[in-house]
């Protein structure tokens, strides 16, 4: 067979697809044989090489319709203020771009997983989760959902997922940022938020340049570092096991909270506009333990329990 | 190999051959083949997905009367290449337990 029977044979056999993507097909195709035939093979041999048209067509076919759960559009800038992401054993990763245009969530289907969409007021849901039935846990392979968030996209966000990760960079002016990972950790770089409410339960939590109004960072066993924040209303910090580093931190509001690990770091601003409110039960403490006269606007408590509290304010 | 796996090494492949820089769909398989079987065929699904999700971009530039299309790797792309050699540590520990087990029975 010539390239040219070839290429008649697989637009045939590719009549199934849309105009574009049989086009894109072909050119394909068309430049790789060229290439071979560049390369030193004669015109069969490169197109012998290649395969039956129609065994290529059926593989492209299958392709466009299993997997196409693989990448999702839709349109943020119109009707959705509301993105939900649920995984299963999946780590999430956010990412900011600089284009403009649709929130994208690119997920690579793995044969026993159930993967669902949902658009409805505003709302768009992804649920991607896992056949226990035919899955041995230990085959598992990494699994990991791309959350691609365009700079004109000013809604909600809402993830969680289980025994993986979460990791968002470069996503600014969101109305809200929720992150919930029950046996991982959870990093955030980069990112502005009205609110931003991030819950880890065995798995630290690290925070840096990161803005809103409100923060509510939480995990029960590991530690929390929250590194050049400013949260201008409140900020608070909450672990059971865990030292938590705060560093530049500037909050109206501080709470950090820990029973075995140590508080430390380093806070923006006056402490004598702060009403301070700490304790340790066995450990050294640099803050008052209370600390209060009329006219603070500001708050910042601090408690541990087997840990020193070292606290510091720094100048702007 | 799993075949769901050996998809997403090959991911990493095409993405690693993009790394230094601009390639075509020729040069690509030439270069992968250098680590692991792949066809022309089973590049083009590929290129599709990771142009899709954005991990790579393209563009056509005429040569020699015809056009060729180079993939270039985006930011996004990196980071795949960064986020599977960070797994492929915690993976490396699994299989020395997994092996350490072996070899103890």
């Amino acid at each position: 067979m010539n390239k040219e029977e070839f290429l008649k044979e697989l637009e045939k056999s590719l009549a199934q697809l849309n105009e574009k993507d049989r086009q894109d097909a072909l050119a394909y195709y068309e430049e790789m044989i060229a290439d071979m035939v560049e390369g030193g093979k004669s015109e069969e041999e490169a197109v012998a090489s290649l395969g039956n048209p129609s065994t290529i067509a059926a593989s492209l076919l299958a392709e466009k319709t299993a997997p196409s759960m693989d990448s999702k559009d839709y349109h943020s800038s119109e009707e959705i203020t509301q993105v939900r992401v649920f995984g299963e054993d999946a780590a999430v990763v956010i990412h900011g771009t600089s284009r403009t245009g649709d929130v994208h969530i690119h997920y690579q289907k793995n044969l026993h997983d159930h993967v669902s969409v949902n658009k409805e007021n505003g709302v768009f849901t992804f649920t991607q989760r896992i056949d226990h039935f035919f899955m041995f846990p230990c085959f598992s392979i990494p699994r990991q959902i791309d959350i691609d968030v365009p700079k004109n996209y000013q809604g909600s966000l809402e993830v969680k997922t289980s025994n993986s990760h979460i990791e968002a960079s470069q996503v600014y002016g969101l109305e809200s940022l929720a992150l919930k990972s029950n046996n991982a950790r959870i990093i955030i770089d980069h990112i502005s938020s009205r609110s931003l409410n991030a819950i880890s339960g065995n798995g630290r939590l690290e925070i840096a340049e990161a803005k809103g109004s409100e923060g509510v960072i939480e995990t029960s066993n590991g530690k929390i570092e929250a590194k050049d924040c400013e949260f201008a209303k409140s900020f608070s910090a909450t672990t059971s096991n865990g030292a938590i580093r705060v560093e530049a931190l500037q909050s109206d509001a501080i709470s950090l909270e820990t029973s075995n690990g140590a508080i430390s770091g380093t806070i923006i601003g006056d402490m004598r506009e702060y009403a301070v409110k700490s304790g340790t039960s066995n450990g050294k403490n640099s803050l008052p333990s209370q600390f209060s006269y009329p006219d603070q606007k500001k708050r910042l408590s601090a408690f541990t329990n087997n840990a020193s509290i070292a606290l510091n304010f720094i100048a702007k | 190999m799993d075949i769901q796996r050996k998809k997403g090494i090959l991911e990493i492949c095409v993405l690693s051959a993009l790394t230094s820089a601009p390639s075509y769909g020729y040069q690509i398989v030439k270069e992968v083949s250098k680590c692991i079987t792949i066809s022309e065929s089973t590049l083009y699904p590929i290129l599709r997905r990771l142009e899709a999700s954005h991990a790579v971009s393209s563009y056509s530039v005429e040569y020699e009367g015809r056009l060729r299309k180079y993939y270039c790797l985006e930011p996004l792309g990196k980071k795949k290449i960064e986020d599977f050699l960070s797994e492929e540590k915690e993976m490396e520990h699994i299989y020395r337990y997994v092996e350490g087990k072996a070899n103890h029975e």
